[in-house]
């Protein structure tokens, strides 16, 4: 625009400019016109997303044992990941203290390699190492450069035959497990409201709501720990997947000997029903002197095989899921309340929940509850918008289609997949059908998200004294519980 | 600490990581880097300023960041709050960061959203003003005083800023934390902020940088369209380049805190980014502190149960930078951890870092950069920081060299040679109440 502008001022000076002396010379030719400058009068045009095609993985029968692979094309790192078709509730009817040191100690170390030597050989290789053990499953997975993908495949078979388990750090994890629960757990605020949420959510003896046992964390032993590993490994099926830059070729000698032996035939348990307790429940959690007051609301939602599954990650999505959600919009942006408010929704076999998150100062807590029930009531009301429909399209397009930016992002993809058993063509199919879903689905998803009969609890983390009036106001029904109860889940 | 970018290290896996991107600098000044990469169909931007909390005037404390805000809020052809509504429409994302020293913005979008993010991107280089409403800045100023006080809320979310109040004087350009203070956030005005973005949001002050699923030559040509228009007002407001010239006493500070833990940090003044010594600091820190087997995680969490935790951070920027180790337990006093620390940093002279412990310690640092140049969102990012410190757009190339060449002996060094009793600054974090701080400490305002 500034270069037009002279141009135009050059031209409307020519006329009552003195002349110019005559010139002994021809004149020089005009300078060529300089290109246009951009159109800044609307934002341009952005042509709508494709779905990348991804590969399906290729299964293997080795030995007893499956393996998943999958070759993804230029990135830097492999990773395997070894699933053992067994969990805490195969073990102990579910998730205890015992499963959780398991779950944390199984990769310290090993008979071949101590945990000094281990340490070691996983910064020198660059190994990334976890284990945990699930409700159903216990994992471990390794990402390494793929040029040291032996490493892991080696490494991967001592932690599945000979991990140790020592004594002393069965001790430091029952100090670092006690030091969690009983001093710094309690005294988070965010670490509070999490844990009262989900303890609210799934009761005691439901094997997804097991609560901490600091009694039985401060007994676990060595030789617990290596019992049930030994059950654990003598009859389980297990499952290895392979994602990086190798072909089959590459790793099928290696992968042989890393499950040889290993393996039952057989199925992982079942994932679990919840049927949550009707009505609204609401908790309170006193923290005297925190200025802020931490904000967690849950319903229930479609389950992930549901025809409702992509209408509710688009509902989601303009929620609470992006940075313009409505949520956040009205919280953040309008009224300046928090520095983020978010929703979530979640989504397995058998359940599934919807949430929304968002800290605030204790003064403007009753503000933000009428907020955020006046948000849920929109989408009842009227759904969403087509445009908000689209945008949560293109964003999980465009996530889609990231699938390979890293070993890191491959294996998310193809985890995903390979626990829910789905192909990565049922998945694009899924996620293409969002492009078709329109805003009455949503609508009606949330009509049944957030409609007045569906089980719903509020927990509120803050200073009982700035809190309590406001939330009298809504006239429910409040709990008030300690933050070592919530932590703990005795409520 | 070296920018987290990655390097050459002749044919080794992920040498060809380490590449140098196609540069070129537009007629406004605007520094360009481009590089293509197919795994995605996704293209990363980046684009960082040259304006961080170092450069605020008294008054205007916390104003950088509060600018990163408004940076979102519309320009002269983008209403508000559609900056974000037309990129999020096409399926992308975006955030920043400030810093110290930078203020730092990022995309991530659809190959198909490229002219959409340029003309964003460029329309707030330019023509930013009118989109800094008074209503826009009050809200703003609203969240921002928000943001701190949810990170003030949990426990030791306090501790940086004080330790950043205790390692630089009062004087010094990192004195106040980035976020700012109280009193002056919430006083910023329309024309204030207004005038702190003609000082410094300038093209000649601002590196750009585009990786991802570009033809780079059409990309090329896109970014010449789009910022054709982007004034040239010349350079920004020099900044303020050196360190303080005198050196400065000890200082010893305490928080308290809604903690259960007491925790002590000690903190050492060291080198600013790019320093011959960056490399041995970075290196120091994880032969002392990363998992078990390295020496201060080992004597105070592994081999007993003194710590809950223990940690060492080596931080450059670019005036200055600081090395800090520190420690947390329940019972174990302050004075024990802090003596313990210490003393691992000064055997460091006398057991002396074997091969096999710095072999270690740059495999960790090496693994962490390549991970960085291999995302496209994060490389985007390595590239911007590298150029904005060297001034060399293939700076990457032989970063790691660097790192590759220490030597035990240079881990030693930088121990004589920056960690001065004389210059320790500690500080205790404790619970309320609790008054087992160091002895001595005095208690660390953030206003």
């Amino acid at each position: 625009m500034i270069v037009a502008l002279a141009a135009a001022l050059a031209l409307a000076a020519t006329p009552s400019d003195p002349p110019a002396a005559a010139p002994t010379e021809a004149a020089p030719a005009a300078a060529p016109a300089p290109p246009p400058g951009p159109d800044r009068t609307k934002p341009p045009a952005v042509a709508a997303p494709t779905l990348r095609t991804l590969a399906e993985p290729t299964v293997h029968t080795v030995g007893a044992a499956r393996v998943h692979h999958i070759q993804v094309p230029d990135v830097r790192k492999v990773s395997v990941i070894l699933s053992l078709g067994r969990g805490a509730v195969d073990l102990d009817g579910q998730p205890r203290e015992w499963t959780r040191a398991l779950g944390a100690l199984w990769a310290e170390a090993t008979k071949t390699h101590p945990a000094d030597e281990l340490a070691l050989l996983l910064d020198l290789n660059d190994v990334d190492l976890s284990t945990q053990v699930g409700p159903h499953a216990g994992f471990v997975e390794l990402q390494v450069p793929k040029e040291k993908v032996d490493v892991a495949f080696s490494l991967g078979r001592e932690l599945l035959t000979e991990p140790t388990l020592h004594k002393k750090d069965v001790a430091r994890w029952i100090r670092d497990r006690k030091v969690w629960l009983e001093l710094n757990g309690p005294s988070s605020q965010s670490a509070v409201a999490d844990s009262a949420l989900t303890f609210a959510w799934y009761p005691a003896d439901h094997p997804y709501g097991a609560r901490p046992d600091p009694l039985a964390a401060a007994e676990v032993t060595s030789k617990q720990l290596k019992a049930g590993f030994a059950s654990w490994l003598s009859d389980v099926p297990v499952d290895v997947l392979i994602v990086g830059d190798l072909p089959w070729s590459a790793v099928e000698a290696a992968v042989t000997a890393m499950v040889d032996g290993l393996g039952a035939s057989g199925e992982r348990s079942p994932d679990l029903h919840l049927t949550p307790t009707p009505g609204t429940r609401v908790y309170a959690i006193d923290m005297p002197g925190q200025a802020q007051v931490a904000v967690r609301m849950q319903t229930t939602a479609p389950w992930r095989p549901d025809g409702d599954y992509p209408a509710s990650q688009a509902l989601n999505w303009a929620l609470g899921g992006n940075f313009l959600s409505r949520l956040n919009s009205n919280l953040r942006e309008e009224k300046g309340y928090t520095y983020g408010a978010r929703s979530r929704y979640f989504a397995d076999d058998t359940r599934g929940s919807f949430s929304v998150g968002v800290d605030v100062p204790s003064g403007v807590l009753a503000s933000t509850v009428t907020e955020i029930d006046r948000e849920l009531q929109r989408t009842v009301d009227a759904g969403v918008t087509a445009d908000e429909l689209d945008a949560a399209w293109r964003a999980m397009a465009k996530d889609w289609n990231e699938t390979y930016a890293d070993a890191g992002t491959a294996t998310g993809a193809y985890f995903d997949g390979f626990e829910h058993r789905e192909s990565m063509a049922e998945r694009q199919a899924r996620l293409q059908s969002l492009d078709a879903t329109t805003p009455l689905d949503v609508q009606r998803v949330a009509a049944t998200v957030f409609g007045a009969e569906t089980p719903r609890v509020w927990v509120f983390v803050g200073d009982k004294a700035a809190i309590e009036a406001q939330l009298a106001g809504f006239g429910w029904t409040l709990t008030w519980v300690s933050p070592e109860a919530a932590l703990l889940g005795t409520f | 600490m070296m920018w987290l970018a990655v390097a050459a290290f002749a044919g080794g896996p992920g040498a060809d990581l380490a590449t140098a991107p196609t540069t070129f600098t537009l007629d406004n000044g605007l520094v360009v880097l481009l590089e293509r990469v197919d795994r995605t169909d996704t293209v990363a931007l980046h684009v960082a300023y040259g304006v961080g909390s170092r450069d605020e005037r008294p008054g205007e404390k916390g104003c950088a960041h509060l600018f990163e805000h408004l940076m979102f809020e519309g320009s002269a052809n983008v209403p508000t709050n559609q900056f974000d509504a037309w990129l999020t429409a096409a399926g992308g994302d975006n955030n920043a960061y400030t810093t110290e020293d930078e203020t730092a913005y990022w995309m991530k979008f659809p190959s198909g959203a490229l002219d959409l993010a340029l003309f964003l991107e460029s329309d707030r280089m330019g023509f930013l003003l009118s989109g800094v409403q008074d209503e826009n800045v009050a809200n703003q100023r609203k969240v921002v005083l928000q943001e701190r006080a949810e990170g003030y809320a949990e426990p030791n979310g306090r501790d940086w800023d004080a330790i950043s109040r205790l390692l630089w004087p009062s004087d010094h350009p990192y004195h106040t934390p980035v976020i700012g203070t109280v009193a002056d956030v919430a006083g910023f005005t329309t024309a204030g902020t207004q005038d702190f973005w003609k000082r410094h949001y300038r093209s000649r002050n601002a590196v750009l940088s585009v990786v991802g699923a570009i033809d780079l030559a059409e990309a090329e040509a896109r970014i010449r369209h789009w910022f054709s228009d982007v004034p040239d007002p010349g350079p920004a407001e020099p900044r303020v380049t050196k360190p303080r010239a005198t050196p400065w006493p000890a200082t010893n500070g305490y928080l308290e805190d809604d903690v259960e833990e007491r925790t002590v940090y000690l903190a050492w003044p060291t080198v600013p980014t790019g320093h011959p010594d960056e490399p041995a600091l970075d290196l120091l820190s994880l032969v002392l502190s990363n998992g078990r087997g390295t020496r201060i995680d080992e004597r105070l969490y592994y081999g007993s149960a003194l710590a809950t935790s223990s940690f060492t951070y080596a931080s450059e920027m670019d005036i200055e930078g600081a090395f800090l180790l520190g420690a947390s337990h329940p019972d174990t006093s302050l004075d024990t951890l802090a003596r313990i620390l210490e003393s691992e940093v000064r055997f460091i002279t006398q057991g002396v870092p074997t091969d096999a412990e710095l072999q270690r310690a740059k495999e960790a640092l090496r693994t962490q950069w390549l991970d960085r140049l291999e995302d496209p969102q994060s490389r985007a990012e390595q590239l911007v920081d590298c150029y904005r410190h060297t001034g060399r757009a293939d700076c990457l190339v032989d970063e790691w060299q660097r790192y590759e060449k220490v030597q035990p002996a240079d881990l030693v060094r930088v121990v004589q040679t920056y960690f001065d009793p004389e210059r320790r600054v500690t500080l205790s974090v404790v619970p309320r109440g609790d008054g087992k701080y160091l002895l001595g400490a005095q208690p660390v305002e953030l206003p």
